[in-house]
């Protein structure tokens, strides 16, 4: 066709439709588009700026590294110079900053759910101050903000109550009695050749969990492994990891220690003790008879006599006791009996330290305060109450009707900033900045202060609460000694610089406190004196607790490793992160015996409903052998409602409603244990009818037994030992057989991934070559613990969608690393077994040849690299991917108008801009962090140097508490990840498939063959 | 070849399949002239009973392209896959319906160089068959894309994003021999239609029938020198589509074989694949043409010993298949692999274990009947035995899929999946499509092929006035 067209057409033409683009196509005028006219000092865009702030999940007060991405925080990982965390983050500390951009969050004060101006709001909060008959009921709060709470209630002269259900009271009274110092003693697990546990659940959320599994990693390298006995009647993730499980029947605890006791002190005590405290200790037990005790606890004598041989032999040992959801109305005697036993056995100082010891909880945390504030709101005494991080509605027991009882009151005022059952029903909110938003401290061990720092300006119209205190104070006409919350806190700070002697301008140390997240302050003292004395004032524990109908079992409710109380339920994150031992996710269960559920014609799934003398509880069946046959267990932190927000508020079933108000004799505290129920079926498993996939249960453990697999690899300790002497020569190079190819047994056999790989010749495609790096990874399993913190910090680090719980009930979950848990055998107890399974890199890789349009491709550093936008979706490379560790976007997970967005306003903000949020219809997996990965390397390229071993951290590495995991290059005979890819325990998972993977793992150490 | 008897179809030849005599259907002797206006008839407007199912299929159809646009817009997600189920019914429809296309090539070509002359009356169905099931077909590896709309990566041109695609990959296999087979397919079905196509053009009333009859009629005048060309074509077509019936399934079958995953990844997969092609595509050729023989009253044409010849082909390439499935079952329990053991313990008595016996039942037990000469030549029950065999082989290729990703090496990643109401709309919408355009077709083109059914006339009547046809 000609061109028929003259110039001045053609510029007719072009101006038309240059004018109609124009006009099609308005701009909205940008609000705010003004660049860094002067750049802040400390943001450089593209680099990320660190700093130094404590988690304030849960009492344990761990270190912390916010990872801050152009004034956002995106990441929180640990931070290294704390020195009980040291560099450990669990599930639930990552899930903080979750909270911090929480879209349930209130984002303005509110008047009996409308908004209305802070003005407004604390004008109306004074006159209803000035009218008096005030209450202040908080969480444990230590530290400045604790004290500017104390402080405040005693200007007001308001009832001060402090309730959370998880009470170390009783462990506090003990320590106090056994030493005069109230506080919680502190377990140096790493220095125990014996450990024995009852009933505290160390690894999930017993005091620090997070130190405590550092610890527990480092008394468990096999060089000197130390052994764990667990003692509890339901398995918990601690009693998966120990080597020996002992079931014991509930409510027996002080009974079972009462018993070793006796045979410790009759073995090993003439000589442990002065004459005096032998005395005082013969009179106190002098009634009590061993026989009597094996009788009620069930165990038989020659258990106790094995423990004690092994408490007195394996020097140093150490007892543990604790657990909150096991603990009776004899907690005090209960933590005194083992504080005693620590005495004989002469570990208080080196196991067990009470002069280095935790000071996170406060030990007025008891029921006595909740009711006497509930008699009071009876009586009319109070009329108003300050609520903060204490969620009674949803905790109290049932017989407190805390509900109706608050409901009375004329004013609620709470200063949450995220809701729950309790805000719900208060007149006034003045939220609170979020976790990451506001200054603080923490308090949570002595010689030891942390320091909480504002990451962000706030995204909503909140105040901190300490501030909000403070100024209600001044109106009230009560003023507290501070203008500001920062004021109180930089006073704090100068009296921690006194006490820890530095001498440099306050300006200098606060700095140095704010650059480190914290400071120690006091010298290691002499440790305080436990002695034996007043034992004849505290009762010696009886027999309580039988079951007295045919009918009833014992009820046991345990903190959750990532609920806890309940707090961390609305979080997904923390609801699609599989229980550890059960693996169900976003659900609730009961844990039932198979005898038991037998019994009761209950099977897996079914819906059954538990009913105790305080109330009634519907939830669904797991039939397990984690339990005993006469007791069952459900874990606290479900059952909340739509109040306690959109992620919590969908999971029936909280135990709490079925507990007793069941008091410790001595501290009046809440323990969770004595309450005893029926059950009944309800219904029978509900399957969807035409996918037959049950929604209410949902577990992710495909199959619970290995089959024989050997996907988790063990040796014993008696044959490590022989397996180190005659240590193949893996680190030496392959000979000149193994390269040849296919023929004969031995050369199937993968080599050392940071040798020569075994490629076949002949082939057709030439050997993968990494000139400069090849990436790799050990993972020791005897250090993993599975608790699931390297799942959590991949997610945040990866930008990985939560999916909810149908889309995990259908399989869609979109883990990179998973923990995988797998029974041996039929019988639980010492066979479970845990396996961080990722993307192993593989350099024969299975999914890399099948992509048919090379998004998936092997790089120069030996990394299967995924190109994302790349993909077309034909997930042949995960049905080929024999780990089964890609992952597939379903949904339009990224897509604000799709049906499965998952990133609610503000979620948005939390997202690493380093990693691409994948779309809808393509396939995702792990690629060791490359981003992490890519950023040292190029500072080294800068800087002109090689990469240091060490230096590159992918975020499951750096999360990991027990350290479990290395990464570094294999290229490198002498990194520390190819020193140990030569250890005589490592395996690959699979090997037998010639993937040559990157990954290598590390066999666990088990005591038994 | 043929005689001169004029029992007709007592003559007909005896072949590798053949027939031997009828002679309890008393053959009625047909001119030229009467075959050819017989065969027409069926081209003629349809009745008010086509037009209703007519109108129903394309309801069906409609159903399955809304769900696909619901698919498109959602994600991937609404169809039942999981993780780590990654394939399901798609894939399964896929296999399936390249394997239905199998039979067309089969009858068309394999048996015309073997000249096997009971094909004439079927071949021109089953080659539309094979046609429209590989359309079909090339629909699947799209549907289950989850992003459908970047589908042209898959294919290797220059492009100036400078991508390349993985020659590795039997996906991409597939996309050249299904591509082939389609293309191969076709060109022999329109070569095959020239002279029935000619002989429509000459009768074609309406405008629109001319314009289609003149244009695939491709100028046919029906000169000597044009047959002359014209059959050396055929053959030659013939012979190249040959390989490919054997080709295009062993491709297909490489997808799984090539994989590393219990259950696919075993040598015997291309001979089992060809043979279970072959049964299903027979299968459904015996399923469409018991219909079409009834409706458009062709009885004449297609007659008793074709079906039974088909169904000596159905009892033949069933026992192949049950041979397969025992040898897949001993070599699992022989080799000593326990992925591979526990793999086809899982088929028996796991989680599918009722498409399992399905399958068995409908491949290997139902098809057993057949070996009964009065079982062969009773149409009833030969298409009754031709449904089943179609949901066998479905099921086959759903096991073999679904039941060995749902159970691989990780006993933590094992898992399952069933279809969801999409995938099971699509795939409704599926055999809409395919019926659509059979249908389609069968009013458009000669069902029969005209020529070759001429061929087989017996002598002496094919001119009874002398004249021509």
């Amino acid at each position: 066709m000609a061109l028929d067209m003259n110039r001045r057409e053609f510029l007719k033409i072009m101006g038309t439709t240059a004018a109609t683009a124009v006009a099609c196509t308005t701009p909205r005028t940008p609000e705010k588009l003004i660049p860094y006219v002067i750049p802040p000092e400390d943001q450089i865009p593209g680099i990320a700026t660190w700093y130094a702030s404590t988690c304030w999940e849960c009492p344990a007060g761990c270190g912390i590294l916010i990872k801050n991405r152009e004034g956002r925080p995106i990441k929180i990982e640990g931070n290294p110079d704390h020195p009980h965390s040291q560099g450990g983050v669990c599930a639930r500390g990552h899930a903080a900053l979750f909270n911090q951009y929480h879209p349930d969050r209130y984002r303005s004060p509110l008047r009996r759910g409308s908004k209305v101006s802070w003005e407004e709001a604390l004008s109306e909060v004074v006159e209803i101050l000035m009218s008096g008959k005030v209450a202040v009921v908080t969480g444990e709060l230590k530290g400045t903000l604790g004290r500017i709470f104390d402080r405040f209630a005693q200007n007001l002269g308001a009832l001060r109550i402090v309730f959370e259900p998880l009470s170390y009271t009783p462990l506090i009274k003990a320590t106090e009695i056994a030493t005069g110092r109230a506080v919680t003693p502190l377990y140096h697990l790493e220095e125990a050749q014996f450990i024995l546990d009852v009933g505290a659940d160390l690894l999930e959320t017993w005091i620090n969990p997070v130190g405590q599994q550092k610890r527990l990693a480092r008394a468990r390298r096999p060089e000197n492994m130390a052994k764990l006995v667990v003692v509890e009647p339901r398995l918990s993730l601690t009693g998966a990891n120990a080597d020996e499980w002992i079931p014991l029947p509930p409510g027996k605890e002080s009974l079972f220690l009462l018993r070793l006791l006796i045979e410790v002190y009759t073995r090993g005590g003439p000589g442990s003790l002065t004459p005096r405290e032998e005395k005082e200790l013969n009179t106190w037990i002098k009634d009590v008879r061993a026989g009597e005790l094996e009788n009620a606890t069930g165990i038989p004598g020659k258990v106790y006599e094995s423990l004690a041989r092994d408490l007195l032999e394996r020097v140093p040992a150490l007892v543990v006791t604790g657990g909150a959801g096991y603990q009776g109305s004899y907690a005090t005697q209960f933590h005194l009996l083992g504080l005693i036993i620590n005495r004989i056995l002469g570990v208080v100082g080196k196991t067990v330290t009470i002069s280095e010891a935790s000071t996170m909880h406060d030990p007025r945390n008891n029921l006595a305060g909740v009711e006497t504030l509930f008699r009071g709101i009876e009586a009319g005494k109070i009329k108003t109450v300050i609520l903060y991080k204490s969620d009674l509605v949803y905790a109290l027991p049932p017989e407190f009707k805390a509900k109706e009882n608050l409901e009375k009151l004329d004013h609620l005022i709470s200063l949450d900033p995220l809701p729950n059952e309790t805000t719900e029903l208060a007149e006034y909110i003045l939220p609170d900045h979020g976790v990451l938003e506001s200054w603080g401290d923490v308090e949570a061990y002595e010689g030891y202060y942390a320091i909480r720092q504002p990451m962000l300006t706030p995204l909503f119209d909140t105040r901190p609460c300490g501030d909000t205190l403070i100024l209600l104070a001044l109106k009230v006409g009560k003023s507290l000694p501070w203008e500001s919350f920062t004021q109180a806190l930089r006073e704090r700070a100068a009296e921690i610089q006194l006490l820890s002697g530095d001498s440099r301008p306050f300006a200098a140390f606060y700095e140095e406190l704010l650059r480190k997240g914290g400071v120690s302050y006091k010298k290691k003292e002499k440790e305080s004196p436990l002695a034996l004395k007043d034992l004849h004032r505290v009762p010696l524990p009886r027999v309580a607790d039988e079951l007295k109908k045919e009918e009833e079992v014992h009820l046991i409710v345990y903190p959750h490793i990532f609920r806890y109380d309940g707090r961390g339920a609305n979080v997904p994150w923390l609801q699609e992160n599989p229980d550890p031992v059960q693996q169900t996710s976003w659900s609730s269960w009961v844990e039932i015996h198979p005898t038991l559920a037998k019994r009761y014609n209950i099977e897996n799934g079914d819906r059954i409903r538990l009913v105790s003398e305080s109330g009634s509880m519907e939830s669904y069946a797991l039939i397990t052998t984690t339990v005993r046959p006469d007791v069952i267990a459900v874990a606290a932190g479900q059952g909340h409602t739509r109040a306690s927000g959109r992620y919590a508020g969908e999971i029936e079933g909280n135990p709490f409603k079925l507990l007793k108000a069941t008091k410790d004799g001595l501290t009046q505290a809440w323990v969770w244990g004595g309450t005893k129920v029926r059950l009944q079926k309800v219904a029978p498993r509900d399957l969807e009818l035409i996918s037959g996939i049950d929604y209410h249960l949902v577990t992710m453990d495909g199959e619970k037994n290995q089959l024989g697999r050997q996907i988790v690899q063990m040796v014993p300790l008696f044959a490590l030992k022989h397996v180190h002497d005659k240590a193949m020569p893996r680190g030496g190079k392959p000979s000149q057989k193994d390269g040849e190819g296919a023929n004969g047994g031995e050369s199937v056999k993968a080599p050392h991934p940071g040798e020569t790989i075994l490629q076949d010749p002949n082939g057709f495609y030439p050997p993968h070559e990494h000139p400069e790096h090849r990436w790799g990874m050990v993972i020791d399993l005897n250090a993993c613990v599975g608790c699931g913190a390297c799942t959590i910090s991949c997610m945040v680090e990866n930008n990985i969608p939560f999916v909810g719980k149908t889309q995990v009930a259908k399989g869609r979950e979109m883990f990179w690393i998973r923990i995988e848990r797998y029974f041996e055998g039929d019988e639980a107890g010492a066979g479970v077994r845990f396996i961080p399974m990722l993307c192993q890199q593989c350099n024969n890789a299975p999914c890399e040849t099948v992509c048919p349009v090379l998004a998936t491709m092997h790089n120069v550093e030996g990394l299967n690299a995924m190109v994302y936008n790349r993909c077309v979706g034909t997930r042949y490379c995960a049905n080929n991917c024999p780990y089964k560790v890609r992952r597939f976007n379903w949904f339009g997970y990224d897509d604000p108008q799709g049906p499965y967005f998952r990133w609610e306003d503000p979620l948005p903000l939390m997202l690493n801009p380093d990693v691409t949020v994948r779309s809808k219809g393509v396939m995702e997996k792990c690629t060791f962090c490359i981003q992490r990965i890519r950023e040292v390397t190029e500072v080294a390229r800068i800087e002109g140097r090689p990469v240091r071993d060490g230096e590159i951290i992918p975020a499951c590495a750096q999360s990991c508490p027990s350290e479990a995991i290395v990464f570094g290059d294999l290229n490198d005979p002498e990194s520390r990840v190819s020193h140990l890819a030569r250890d005589p325990r490592g395996y690959r998972v699979l090997e037998l498939l010639n993937t040559q993977p990157a990954v290598t793992y590390l066999k666990k150490v088990t005591y038994t063959a | 070849m043929e005689s001169d008897s004029p029992s007709g179809f007592a003559s007909y030849p005896t072949g590798p399949f053949g027939a031997r005599a009828a002679q309890e259907e008393p053959f009625k002797p047909n001119t030229y002239a009467k075959i050819t206006s017989d065969i027409l008839r069926t081209l003629e407007f349809p009745s008010w009973k086509f037009l209703a199912f007519y109108a129903t299929i394309l309801v069906g159809l409609g159903c399955g392209i809304a769900a696909w646009v619901y698919q498109i817009k959602i994600g991937i997600g609404v169809s039942g896959k999981t993780h780590p189920v990654g394939w399901n019914v798609y894939i399964t429809d896929f296999v399936f319906w390249v394997g239905i296309a199998h039979a067309g090539t089969l009858i068309s070509a394999i048996l015309y160089l073997l000249r096997a002359p009971f094909r004439n009356s079927v071949y021109r169905a089953s080659e539309a068959m094979t046609v429209f099931a590989v359309a079909t077909a090339g629909l699947f590896p799209l549907i289950h894309l989850g992003r459908v709309w970047y589908f042209y990566w898959l294919i290797p041109y220059p492009n100036q994003r400078q991508l390349w695609v993985n020659f590795r990959s039997p996906l991409l296999w597939d996309v050249f021999a299904v591509g082939t087979y389609a293309t191969i397919s076709a060109i022999f079905f329109f070569v095959g239609l020239i002279p029935d196509v000619a002989a429509a053009r000459d009768r074609a009333r309406g405008i629109f029938k001319k314009i289609l009859y003149t244009i695939f009629s491709f100028g046919w005048t029906g000169s000597l020198k044009q047959w002359k060309h014209y059959m050396s074509a055929y053959t030659f077509f013939a012979a190249f589509a040959t390989p490919l019936v054997v080709s295009v399934h062993s491709v297909v079958s490489w997808d799984f074989a090539m994989g590393l995953v219990p259950g696919w990844h075993t040598t015997i997969f291309p001979p089992y694949f060809v043979a279970g092609a072959i049964f299903s595509g027979i299968a459904m050729v015996i399923t469409l043409m018991v219909p079409i023989r009834h409706y458009f009253q062709l009885h004449e044409y297609i007659t008793v010993d074709h079906f039974e010849a088909l169904g000596k082909i159905l009892i033949f390439t069933s026992s192949i298949v049950g041979y397969a499935y025992a040898m897949e079952f001993f070599i699992a329990l022989y080799s000593g692999n326990p992925f591979e053991r526990d793999q086809f313990i899982y088929r028996a008595t796991g989680h599918y274990a009722w498409a399992y016996w399905i399958m068995i039942f409908c491949n290997v037990v139902a098809p057993l009947p057949l070996w009964i000469k009065a079982v062969r030549r009773n149409l009833s029950l030969l298409w009754v035995i031709s449904i089943l065999v179609n949901v066998g082989m479905w099921f086959e290729r759903y096991n073999i899929i679904v039941q060995s990703l749902s159970h691989e090496f990780i006993p933590y990643a094992f898992g399952f999946n069933r279809p969801s109401y999409i995938e099971m709309t699509i795939t409704l919408g599926s055999f809409c499509w395919f019926l659509a355009l059979f249908f389609l077709c069968a009013k458009l083109f000669p069902s029969l092929a005209l020529t070759e059914l001429k061929e087989v006339a017996p002598r002496p009547l094919r001119y009874p006035k002398g004249g021509e046809a």
